[in-house]
This record gives structure tokens, sequence and C-alpha cells, in this order.
């Protein structure tokens, strides 16, 4: 197994799609032994998500919040941070931003959703900041930190909406409404979250490619100790980028609370920061792709309802999203490594 | 260069999607359906489910009393559309609730608690479409529920009546009010078969979870408990009694053959009564969304008893409890009632409002644990 030194920009390209593709025509297997045309049920899928507005609405407000996680966990990965704690920066941010929302003094209509946006961004800051602290400071390895902060996070959340939060004569947990003057505009039947959420792509995409900051980045990315050698302190560094990548999944709690549910409620991330992870991943780190592969994963979750109507079994749905996934993870992983075979005298065998 | 072209190029495509989208008829799209005359035989029903429909628990229930109704009403089964494995969260929620609108349902069932914030604010959104689910009373949406604490109150009753000691167990899944009912009336009808009885409760915190509900049953029984009660889905306490020597109350399905050697009997819900009222009601156009249906007797089932493992006179005097719940010569919760702080809940007296019955928050005296 070998690391490739480039990949041209059309396999980049190509690449998913035809991972797509194969993982469709995968399932397209599973699809016939069930009794169903695998065609139709494509169609039927991309159809209902995709080229009709309401279903184009729900892919998109399922997309927003994995947006903003995605957006974070490409921040960090860009430093090779592995943030896996999106899913609780996100949690964390919905409860600074939602006590604000719920109990804190009513603002004139902009300038509550300004504070909001705000105390959202910098309560998944500060989570994250624990794990920069004791990544800098101490070398404790963040994957594990920010992976267990998530459920501390998650279940402080859960404690609030099913305790104090909890809204009267509700039987699950979940919070009253937020005032009307913390809604965030509509655009369509989604949320103008979407116009919020390209926007930071672009800032991101723009620190990250045309200043200092962005090439210390990827300076940092490629060796640390060349990084340290050139005068560029890694520790700031470390914290910047995990408080700016914690900031990011905080505001998924924004764009959620705001644009979406206008509650808080338990368990409020849904796994949005995971597949946060998955979304990064596939969109290589880059911020305008991850909008793009955000809403590409919203409409394949949202399509799985309409799938079940035409009859095919739940599992087989799901099968489907989870195929496609596989799929194109792996066909990333042969995009950037090759596979070589070795004689037993040592002598590699020329790749044909 | 050229990869940043192409990114540009799909956002703007996106948003030239999206602006399309806003132009054309957003919100529903319900086929004419309410135009052409509803009977049995085409009437429409969708169900939402937060499982699969044979998860040996809950969504199963659920599942099967719909049936139930929809066969005694002839309504053949194909005019059922189930979307499974929704979770409760607003967008998949809507997703589905769309879905099913699409299809021209004239009535969807919301199996899960947690959808009734979701639900509530889109039945308004289409007044075609009757929708059924637990929960607020809001136009368009019938709400329903059934009063399993007189179930659960002859589930303690008859532990109280076969275990040895004054502590019985429970397994709880998640604090939501109905769960919390199903403790309380647990603990009350043990209480009512031997006054010093007291009731151990664990929680797993999730609705279905076989590691967790293994250990609370494991917790319980290191503790010296020998009867359990459960509102818990997975098959799991039942067979971790079974191979402890332990005994309880099956849940949601007759769970006898799960641990032939362990359950005493079950608790069933049985919403096929209610259904077949709401079903019959949206044929009808007389459906009557200030409803709410709070069903007991029947609809807070039981199972046949395990004939194996419970003596006839325990069955007996279950069966005379039954009787005069129905009958309302044993009031659950009546006065004096204190929860387990010492606050005074009831006045010796009087009942307990249905309201407070159904949206409790508190644990009754003999209850050892919180919320």
């Amino acid at each position: 197994m070998e690391k490739k030194q480039t990949v041209p920009l059309y396999k980049k390209i190509l690449n998913p799609i035809i991972c797509v593709l194969l993982g469709l025509a995968f399932s397209a297997i599973f699809i016939i032994i069930s009794g169903f045309d695998p065609l139709t049920v494509f169609a039927k899928m991309i159809s209902y998500s995709f080229l009709n507005s309401m279903g184009l609405y729900g892919s998109i407000n399922g997309a927003l919040p994995l947006m903003f996680c995605g957006l974070s966990v490409a921040l960090a990965f860009r430093m090779k941070l592995n943030n896996i704690g999106a899913e609780g920066q996100f949690a964390i941010g919905a409860v600074l931003g939602g006590w604000f929302a719920l109990y804190g003094p009513s603002l004139p209509a902009p300038f509550g959703l300004i504070v909001m946006f705000l105390l959202c961004a910098l309560g998944g800051g500060l989570w994250a900041a624990i794990a920069a602290a004791l990544k800098a400071y101490w070398k404790i390895n963040e994957t594990i930190v920010t992976l267990m902060f998530n459920y501390i996070a998650l279940l402080f959340l859960d404690y609030l909406c099913y305790g104090p939060w909890m809204a009267p004569k509700q039987t699950t947990a979940i919070t009253p409404l937020i005032p009307d003057s913390m809604y965030l505009p509509g655009l369509g039947g989604t949320s103008s979250a979407l116009i919020l959420a390209v926007v930071i792509a672009l800032l991101l995409q723009f620190y990250l490619q045309r200043t200092t900051g962005g090439y210390q980045i990827s300076v940092i990315r490629d060796s640390s100790q060349s990084a340290t050698y050139a005068g560029i302190s890694v520790k700031r560094f470390i914290f910047i980028v995990f408080i700016l990548s914690g900031a990011l999944a905080g505001l998924a709690g924004f764009v959620k609370v705001t644009g979406i549910l206008h509650r808080v409620q338990a368990q409020l991330p849904g796994g949005a920061g995971y597949t946060g992870i998955v979304v990064a991943y596939l969109s290589q780190f880059n911020p305008l792709v991850v909008i793009l592969v955000a809403i590409l994963f919203g409409g394949l979750q949202n399509s799985c309802a309409a799938v079940q109507i035409m009859g095919v079994p739940s599992q087989i749905a799901t099968m489907i999203q989870g195929t496609i996934m596989i799929f194109v993870i792996a066909g990333e992983f042969l995009n950037h490594y090759k596979i070589s075979f070795y004689r037993e005298d040592g002598m590699e065998v020329p790749e044909q | 260069m050229k990869k940043k072209l192409i990114s540009i190029l799909l956002v703007v495509a996106m948003a030239a999607m999206l602006l399309t989208g806003c132009s054309g008829n957003s919100g529903n799209q319900t086929k004419d359906t309410a135009k052409a005359k509803l009977d049995y035989s085409n009437i429409k029903i969708g169900e939402i489910t937060s499982l699969v429909v044979n998860d040996g628990g809950w969504c199963q229930a659920t599942h099967q009393s719909l049936l139930a109704a929809m066969k005694e009403l002839g309504i053949p089964e194909e005019n059922l559309k189930v979307i499974e494995n929704v979770a409760e969260d607003q967008v998949s929620v809507t997703n589905a609730y769309n879905a099913l609108a699409s299809e021209g349902v004239n009535l969807i069932v919301g199996a899960s608690a947690g959808y009734a914030t979701f639900l509530s604010e889109l039945a308004g959104k289409n007044s075609n479409i009757i929708v059924a689910q637990q929960g607020d009373q809001v136009p368009n949406l019938i709400g329903y529920q059934i009063r399993n604490y007189e179930g659960m109150f002859l589930a303690g009753y008859a532990c109280a009546l076969m275990s040895p000691t004054d502590t019985l167990g429970f397994a709880a899944s998640m604090s939501e009010a109905s769960v919390r009912g199903a403790i309380n009336g647990y603990a009350l009808g043990a209480k009512y078969a031997n006054p010093n009885a007291k009731v151990k409760l664990v929680w797993a915190n999730s609705w279905y979870d076989v590691d967790i509900e293994t250990q609370s049953a494991k917790t319980l029984i290191n503790q010296g408990i020998k009867y359990m009660g459960m509102e818990a889905s997975s098959p799991a306490i039942p067979q971790t009694c079974q191979e402890n020597g332990a005994y309880c109350i099956g849940y949601n399905v007759d769970m006898k053959d799960l641990a032939p050697k362990a359950v005493l009997f079950s608790y069933m819900w049985n919403f096929a009564p209610i259904y077949k009222d709401i079903i019959t009601s949206v044929v009808e156009g007389k459906a009557d969304t200030s409803k709410y249906y709070y069903e007991g007797g029947e609809c807070a089932n039981i199972s046949a008893f395990n004939e194996a493992i419970v003596p006839k006179d325990v069955q007996d005097k279950v069966l005379q409890v039954k009787a005069d719940l129905a009958s309302g010569k044993i009031k659950v919760f009546g006065g004096e009632l204190k929860d387990n702080k010492g606050n005074i809940l009831v006045p010796a007296g009087q009942t307990m409002s249905d309201d407070k019955i159904n949206t409790q928050q508190f644990l009754v005296e003999n209850v050892i644990g919180s919320f």
C-alpha cells in the first residue's frame, strides 16, 4: 500500500461519480432480490429528494446542520486535527444559544439573532478549546477527548430538556418555542441559514487559501516540525483551529434552533456531528464542496421515506444509503493509495 | 482554479434550483382525495413508526392494533402505507408526513409520543388529512392515549402477591409521562396487594437497548429482587430473568414464548378500539379533532396467564381487581396519594384529574428512585 503523491483533477471529480454509480449497481442486486425494479426506485429517490420543491427543501433542511458540522470537521482536518467532537460542540452551542433565546432578555429583531449567533459559536468554540488545551499543553490525543466530550455535552443537553427547560404539558423532552423574533427568515420552504452556510463556506475558503493564517495551517499539516522551525507557533494554531472548528459546529446548533426547529430538544444533533465527518472527507475538506455534499446527504436521508412508500422494506432503503457511502469512501481511499504487488524476491511487479 | 470554477458553478446551479422551487407550488401537494367519496375500500392510511413494525415491542403493538382495526372495518391491507425508522426529529417527521401526503392518505397515525410536537405543527397544514397522534390538541389532530397504569396496576398487584419479599423491581426506559404512569401504576398495584411493598426503579435511558436492559434486570436481581415489572421494548429483561430464576411481567406484546419460565403474563397495548373509532369517523367525514381518547379497560390489556407459573388463586385475584378497575371500584390515582418526596398529591376522598394523570411528573410514595 503506497500513498500516491498527486491525484489528477479529472480523477478527483470522476472518481466519486463512478463510485456512486457502483454503489447504486450494488444496491440494485438487493432491490431486485426484494422484488422491485431498481431503476424505478432510484428514479423515485432522485425525483422525490431533488426534483420537486417540497423534496428539495426537505433535503436542504436536513442538510443545514450537516453543512456546519462538515465545515467544522473539514477545517480541523486541514491541520490534521481529528475533531470528532462536532456532535458535542453542536449541543453546547445549542445550549448556550438556546438559553439566551428562551430565557435571555428580548432584544429588537436582528440583535437578538446576532447575540444568539455569537453565543452558539462561543459555546461550541469554548467546548472545543478544552480539547485544544489538552492537546497543546499535554499532547493528549484529541480524538479521544473530543469523542468523550460528546457524551458529556449530549447528556447535559438531555438533562436540560428533560428537566428545567421542558415545555409544560409536553410528554417528550423538548422546550417551548423560542420567541418569533428569534426565527431566521425563511427562504422558500427552507431557511436563510442556507445563505449563511454558503457565506461562511466562502469565508473559510478565502481564509484557508488566501491568508497567511491559512498558509501556516497548511505548513503545520505537512510537517509541524518544519512549521516550528519556520517560527510558526503550532500551539497557537491548535487553539485557533480548534476554537474556529468548534464555533462552526456550535453554529449548527444556531441554524437548527433558529432556522428549523424553533425549540431545543434532547438529542438535538441527532448524529449530524458524525455524519459531518463523512461529509468533510467526501468533500476532500473543501468548504464549498461540503455544502453540496451535505445537500446530497440530506437528500439521501430524505429519500428513505419515498422509497418505503413504494413498498421497499425500510432496511433496504437504509442499506442503499449505506452502500453509496461505503463505495464513495472506498473509492476515495483508492484514489489516494495504490495497491502494489511484490514478488517474493522483492521486485515490484510493474503495474499493467 | 478549474476546481473552484466547478464548485462555483454547482453552487449557482443549486441556487437556481432553489429559486425555481420558490416560485413553484410550495407546501402541500396533496392529491384531490377529499372530493372522491370516501369509503372503507378506498380510505388510505399512513403510519409513521420509530423502529420497524415487527420490532417485538411498541411499534409491533401499534401496527398490529392498526391492522386489527382495519380488518374489522374491511379495509384492505394494501391501503396502509408505512414509513419505518423515522427519527423523532423535525426534519425526518416532516419528510415522512410530506411523503404520505403526496400519496394522498386521509389519515396519518403517528406511532411514537416523540412525534407529538412535530405532527401537531404539521397537522394544520393540510385539512384533508387527519392525524392521530398521542399528544397535543390542535386542529386536524385527534389525540389518544391508553391508561396504561390500569394494566400496570394488575402487573404490580400480581408481582406483590407472588413475591416472597416486600421489594419488587421495575425496569423503565425513558422518563416520559406515560412511562412514569406505568411505574406509578405498578407501584400502586403492588401496594394494593401488600401495604409494605416497595418498588426499586432502574432506568435504561433508551427506548430500546438490549445491553442496558440486560444490565437493568441484573442490577435488580443482584439486589435480591425476584419479581419485576418492565416498560422496556427488547426481550432482554424476560430472558435475563429466566436465566437467573427471576420473574417479570412482559410488555408491549405477549412475551411468554420468549421466556416461558419467567413471564407471568404480559401487559399489551391494544389501540384497536381507538383506531377503529377514529377510522370510522374519518370515513364518515365526522372526524372530531377536539376529541381526546384516553381509554383503559380492554385497551390497557393483559395477555393470558402463564398457567405453568401463575397459581390459580393469583389469577382469580388479578381478574377480580381487573373487574374492580373497570367498574370504578378501585381508583388507581385516588387519595390519599403521596409522592416519594413526602408531598401530598391527592387529598383523601379525591381523585386526580385525567389531565394531571396524563402528564404526570411524580413518582408515588413506595417507588425507590427518581426521574
